[in-house]
């Protein structure tokens, strides 16, 4: 084993450990970056392919037990209706995410206070604020300024466009009177910073070739390398090393040759995502911490939240070219996303106007769901009279956390190199199935407002493929007792370990999280830069 | 039936038979015969090269094909002889008895049909694959876009300050 040291050591080279090591690039520490993927190829991205929807069945699923790649873990979701999705590669779940870009809201901070329910964030909107402003620029995002669902807040470039489906939506909300606006996307609607702008591609999963969908192999992984920043690739971290003082060591991982490796370094930031990371904390057991590093609250692994999904389809008059445009992004509406008395539920859902679907995903049972259509003459029906007229509204419901969803260790499923594979125990609570029957209901008022003949798939069940936000099985609080990091991502029990992916989340909110993933990395980069004093 | 040639090696001729009688049952051909069966559109060849690269794969297929002949001769009539109201019973009854075979058959079916890039312009989408051309969507004219979210503008902020 190697036992050189370095300043900084970051596990992951996604969304959150790109923008943490941006943060921190500028002091001029030695810092590397494992990560367990390599480069993509753009040019050889299922996109670019003729059978293109075939690979979102296998080498380039979202769900790492179908592509079963090298680089991926496999995960025990038998417990779940709902499975992890990601991707390991430099760039992470950048690489085959959507680009829908929504923020927090101001309350999405304060949901014990406002609410009565889970915990207040140790920190707030305005805090965040100046990180989402950066992190937009670095990323490119396209957007319409002055949505008066949110705080005033600049983004870099004009939307992009809503295209018949968006349109055909938005003229819904207007007949009810109900808030919607045009998606903030990660995904250039202009040339940008040397990126091209998006072409309509439609298969913003596969990986976008064109450069348009900000992943941070294009945006931040560039930057870093100039600056020095160090990033070995197929390096898989089994464990973090824990010192008779209390602190960490380092890490201990398997490097690109299946060599076991141990990295010192002064301090350690765990980026590998609301699975990942709970994954090695728990394999990381010592004297010290038997239960996992950093784990004397008990609360490393629990509290696990995805944002359940379902939707609602409506059938239009005249094709809706619902392929063409970025999958989930044209608009969004947020007319029940603040709490209301009135309802039987607390906190509250968006209503997100994407595209519709290619043909054999349609054929499959639609993006994230395994539910094969009908053969024979219903299919054809359906693929004559049906698929070309579809438009529909994705539920996004705010998940609570609950400490009975949990990821564990699963000892008799491993990975390639014999670490355990994470296990998933999750339900979906009743506070998200009364926000689902809501929804779905304003869903098809929204579609019928907008001219849709029928209602063809009306909410159900939450769609099994679509974990792809991962999020508070570390999370942040003031309170050691009940919380694995404190309000700057600092574990409160090991000083010199962070994290900085969702993890730290203390609740989900009702929207995408890498916008504010990345501005949390930031802010844990920035905090740590001035308070260098409080590291060790 | 209009079949298309097959050159799997797979199967043997009647084998081969039997699972296009079936493919054209799965996706029928659409009414004005534009739109080609799973059949006519040589999906047996997907399959067959599919099935070549996985033995669990394989030896489900030879028992599901093995079944579906044994049936076949149950029914006292060769496929040439069968209605296709015959035909649509005999995949039912496969769909019954059979659903682990038959699952897979149909998704590969649905694989090898719809990831075909010629398909893929008879329901509106390119043949071409999505990159580097894409799509043509028009840019939304900033007034016009002004106008439709003036309603929602004028409704005032909908966040709560805290």
């Amino acid at each position: 084993m190697k036992k050189t040291s370095v300043d900084v050591i970051i596990v992951g080279a996604g969304a959150s450990g790109a923008a943490v090591a941006y943060a921190l690039a500028d002091l001029g520490l030695n810092i590397l970056c494992l990560e367990q993927g390599n480069w993509i190829d753009r040019s050889d991205l299922p996109s670019t392919k003729k059978d293109y929807e075939l690979h979102r069945y296998s080498k380039f699923s979202c769900d790492p037990n179908v592509r079963s790649l090298p680089q991926d873990y496999p995960i025990n979701s038998e417990n779940s209706p709902i499975t992890p999705v990601n991707f390991n590669a430099v760039g992470g779940s950048t690489i085959n995410y959507l680009g829908h870009w929504p923020r927090f809201h101001p309350s999405d901070f304060r949901v014990k206070t406002l609410d009565g329910v889970a915990d207040d964030w140790p920190i707030d909107y305005e805090t965040l604020a100046p990180y989402y402003d950066l992190n937009s620029k670095i990323m490119g995002v396209s957007g319409l300024p002055g949505n008066p669902s949110y705080p005033p807040y600049d983004i870099p470039l004009p939307p992009i466009p809503l295209g018949k489906l968006g349109n055909t939506l938005a003229k819904g909300f207007n007949e009810l009177g109900w808030h919607w606006w045009p998606s903030d996307t990660s995904i250039l609607s202009r040339a940008y910073q040397g990126r091209n702008p998006c072409v309509n591609a439609g298969t913003c999963d596969l990986g976008c070739a064109s450069g348009a969908k900000a992943s941070v192999d294009l945006t931040y992984w560039p930057q870093l390398l100039g600056k020095g920043v160090q990033l070995k690739t197929n390096c898989r971290v089994r464990e973090i090393t824990i010192q008779s003082n209390g602190k960490a060591g380092g890490v201990i991982y398997f490097d690109s040759d299946g060599q076991l490796q141990e990295q010192k370094a002064d301090l350690v930031i765990m980026a590998c995502n609301g699975v990942g990371t709970p994954r090695i904390m728990l394999n990381s057991r010592s004297k010290e911490f038997p239960d996992g590093i950093a784990n004397r609250s008990g609360q490393l692994g629990k509290n696990l939240m995805f944002h359940p999904l379902s939707g609602v389809v409506g059938l239009f008059e005249e094709p809706m070219e619902g392929f063409k445009g970025p999958m989930a992004c044209s608009i969004i509406s947020q007319e029940f996303y603040e709490t209301d008395p009135s309802r039987n539920f607390v906190r509250g859902y968006g209503l997100h106007g994407g595209r519709f679907t290619t043909p054999m995903t349609f054929a499959l049972g639609g993006y994230g769901v395994d539910n094969l259509m009908p053969w024979g003459a219903e299919h054809r029906r359906q693929f004559d009279e049906i698929y070309p007229y579809c438009a529909g509204l994705t539920i996004v419901t705010e998940d609570l956390p609950l400490q009975s969803n949990t990821v564990t260790l699963d000892h008799e499923l491993t990975d390639s190199d014999g670490i355990p594979a994470p296990r998933i125990n999750y339900q979906v609570d009743e506070n998200t199935q009364r926000m689902f029957v809501h929804g779905a209901a304003r869903a098809e008022e929204a579609l019928l407002a907008a001219g849709a003949k029928r209602i063809i798939a009306s909410g159900g069940d939450v769609w099994w493929r679509a974990g792809w936000h991962l999020m508070g099985t570390a999370r942040m609080g003031t309170d050691p007792e009940n919380s694995v990091v404190n309000g700057w991502g600092q574990c409160h029990d090991v000083k010199n370990l962070f994290i900085v992916d969702g993890s730290i989340f203390v609740t989900s909110a009702a929207v995408n999280p890498t916008p504010t993933i990345q501005a949390l990395a930031l802010y844990v980069g920035d905090s740590i830069k001035k308070n260098q004093n409080l590291l060790f | 039936m209009k079949l298309t040639p097959s050159t799997t090696s797979l199967w043997n001729s009647e084998q081969l038979f039997l699972l296009n009688g079936i493919l054209a049952q799965l996706i029928p051909s659409g009414a004005d015969g534009k739109i080609p069966s799973a059949a006519e559109f040589g999906v047996a060849d997907f399959i067959s090269q599919k099935v070549a690269s996985d033995s669990e794969l394989e030896q489900l297929f030879t028992q599901g094909l093995k079944y579906s002949e044994d049936l076949l001769r149950q029914s006292g009539k060769m496929a040439t002889e069968f209605s296709d109201e015959e035909w649509i019973a005999f995949v039912s009854f496969l769909e019954q008895s059979q659903q682990s075979f038959f699952e897979t058959l149909l998704r590969s079916t649905y694989e090898g049909y719809y990831s075909e890039s010629t398909i893929r312009p008879l329901f509106g989408l390119s043949s071409e694959p999505t990159q580097p051309e894409g799509y043509s969507v028009p840019s939304d004219e900033p007034m016009e876009l002004d106008r439709m979210l003036e309603p929602v503008r004028q409704r005032g902020v909908c966040y709560r300050e805290c």
